[in-house]
């Protein structure tokens, strides 16, 4: 049973290395100094942060400043919205809930990345193209979202409700004195889902924008990246470097990110 | 109970938002798909002779199949180490590890990849520590198509395992533990247990992961945007990139309307088929 229980042991170890091999090597580039970055080595010798040295302002860190404004700005915008549609459908008993169930059912069966030169054509003829709005549009209150929260505003009790209804409670009291303080954890995960839908959008900011003075991080990126055939060539080291620089903030909201992740299929499995 | 009204306007920006992003454009998609000066439906004609559209179906099919096929089984297997893995920590970082590569943008996948498929990668460099290549040819793993379409599949599948193992692992917790006993009575080796208990136990949730697997990896669009290059196009792209080059890049919007619409309405055909088959499975 030992020699079993060590054999599983290694194995998952094993499996861990390879599937987190790709990242390490990333990390590993980017601590490189110029010169050895050009090698095929894969220990930096010394230690040199001149990847992270040469990254250009304007090339990286603005777009991502950028982005991580329309993030913030988006993510706003959605939670209120989410937060309302929610409460109508799940709390509020709404007479015409199957109208929302039916516009999120469309947005879950058109498959987005189809209709994604009419919605170009739609941008351009309301004067939305190369604006910030068109991107916030882009990922604005996603179903998934929605879906979480609806299931955690389920999850409240009724006779809560009807406590502070009898109390002479108004709506706007159920709203911020139950289903606020209820849902916070709800709140919390459909926010950081929405935050890395937006922070992680590509191929939208790469139609919609194309100014280059409004350039996004995700574009932003891949054409750091991309260069190393055109006239301006980055060096590998600083290419890994702005792949870290660019998921640094999704690593930090990795580990909140999971634990509710968890907790969520958890809940689903036991139902 | 409440004012109707009001929640009517708590729910009117989600109305306007899928009519003015999801309704609008298929209006739109339609109408410039359809040739009013001549045959209304040339453009169609066009997408359906035009070898890359053709090319670019079989190659989401291709997409489909393999993407499944290595989603199932490396979820599977990480499952089922986590399953019975004994130590907590060890279990714990497995899945955190897992689950990471999901929350990156696909820019950040490719990037990842690229960095070890690179002229001056490792692969490349332990191609020449063991002889198997010279130095001075040097694989250029990106331009080969076979490599590109096998590089999707797996980094779809690096992205997605963290997500699909721990819903095949819950499923996992929720084996009563007296069925262990008996099979342990029985045969105690670890294939035997795959085969009597995990698989039956599982055997609901792989029906209902393929049938998802099978439905995102037909829309696959930013991997094969990504990976694509000139020399490799005509095996890579799948019908949304197709229909994005075309519109696009090419400015020839009727024609990618035109795919777009037949791709569509294969995906919704594929939907209520699979739809059809799990309610007969239920029954």
């Amino acid at each position: 049973m030992k020699i079993k229980n060590f054999i599983i042991n290694t194995l998952t170890v094993i499996m861990l290395v390879i599937i987190i091999f790709p990242l390490m090597n990333v990390l590993l580039h980017s601590l490189m100094s110029d010169s050895q970055s050009m090698t095929s080595e894969i220990i930096p010798r010394p230690l040199s942060l001149n990847g992270y040295q040469g990254l250009d302002y304007n090339q990286l860190i603005l777009p991502m400043f950028r982005t991580l404004l329309i993030s913030i700005i988006g993510t706003t915008i959605s939670l209120i919205l989410i937060l309302l549609v929610s409460f109508a459908t799940e709390i509020g008993n709404f007479k015409y809930s199957k109208l929302i169930y039916f516009c999120l059912f469309i947005q879950l069966t058109i498959p987005t990345t189809s209709i994604i030169i009419s919605r170009f054509e739609v941008l351009k003829n309301f004067g939305l193209l190369n604006t910030y709005a068109s991107l916030i549009i882009a990922a604005l209150a996603p179903v998934s979202s929605i879906m979480i929260m609806q299931s955690y505003m389920k999850k409240i009790p009724k006779s809560m409700l009807e406590i502070v209804m009898i109390s002479g409670g108004t709506m706007k009291d159920i709203f911020f004195d139950v289903v606020i303080p209820f849902t916070k954890q709800g709140i919390v995960f459909t926010a950081m889902v929405t935050f890395i839908g937006y922070y992680n959008m590509y191929v939208e900011p790469l139609i919609y924008i194309t100014d280059p003075s409004k350039k996004t991080l995700q574009p932003a990126l891949n054409q750091m990246l991309g260069s190393t055939s055109s006239a301006s060539i980055i060096m590998p080291n600083v290419q890994n470097a702005a792949i870290i620089v660019s998921i640094a903030i999704i690593l930090i909201l990795l580990p909140y990110l999971n634990k509710f992740y968890i907790k969520d299929s958890t809940n689903g499995a036991l139902k | 109970m409440f004012s109707q009204r009001k929640l009517l306007c708590f729910c009117i920006p989600i109305v306007i938002y899928t009519l003015f992003y999801f309704v609008y454009p298929i209006i739109e998609l339609i109408i410039s798909s359809l040739n009013f000066d001549g045959n209304l439906f040339s453009y169609y004609y066009n997408a359906l002779i035009d070898p890359n559209f053709i090319q670019s179906i079989f190659n989401a099919v291709f997409y489909q199949v393999f993407i499944t096929i290595a989603c199932i089984f490396s979820s599977l297997l990480i499952a089922m180490l986590m399953y019975n893995a004994t130590s907590k920590k060890l279990i714990s970082s497995i899945q955190m590890s897992t689950y990471a590569p999901h929350l990156l943008s696909w820019v950040v996948i490719f990037g990842v990849w690229n960095t070890i498929f690179a002229p001056n990668g490792i692969v490349n460099a332990l191609l020449i520590n063991f002889n198997v290549i010279e130095p001075n040819q040097i694989i250029q793993f990106w331009a080969n198509y076979h490599f590109a379409r096998v590089a999707i599949v797996i980094m779809t599948a690096w992205k997605d395992l963290g997500y699909n193992a721990l819903i095949f692992y819950v499923v996992l917790l929720s084996i009563p533990t007296n069925i262990h006993e008996v099979v342990m009575l029985e045969k105690d080796t670890f294939m035997n247990k795959v085969t009597s208990i995990y698989l039956p136990a599982l055997k609901n949730t792989i029906f209902v992961m393929i049938m998802l697997i099978t439905i995102g990896a037909l829309k696959t669009f930013d991997s094969a945007f990504l990976v694509m290059n000139p020399i490799t196009k005509y095996y890579i792209e799948s019908p949304a990139v197709y229909a994005y080059d075309q519109g696009v890049v090419h400015n020839n919007l009727n024609l990618a309307s035109a795919a777009s619409i037949i791709f569509m309405i294969i995906c919704l055909v594929y939907a209520v088929v699979i739809k059809k088959v799990v309610n007969k499975y239920e029954n």
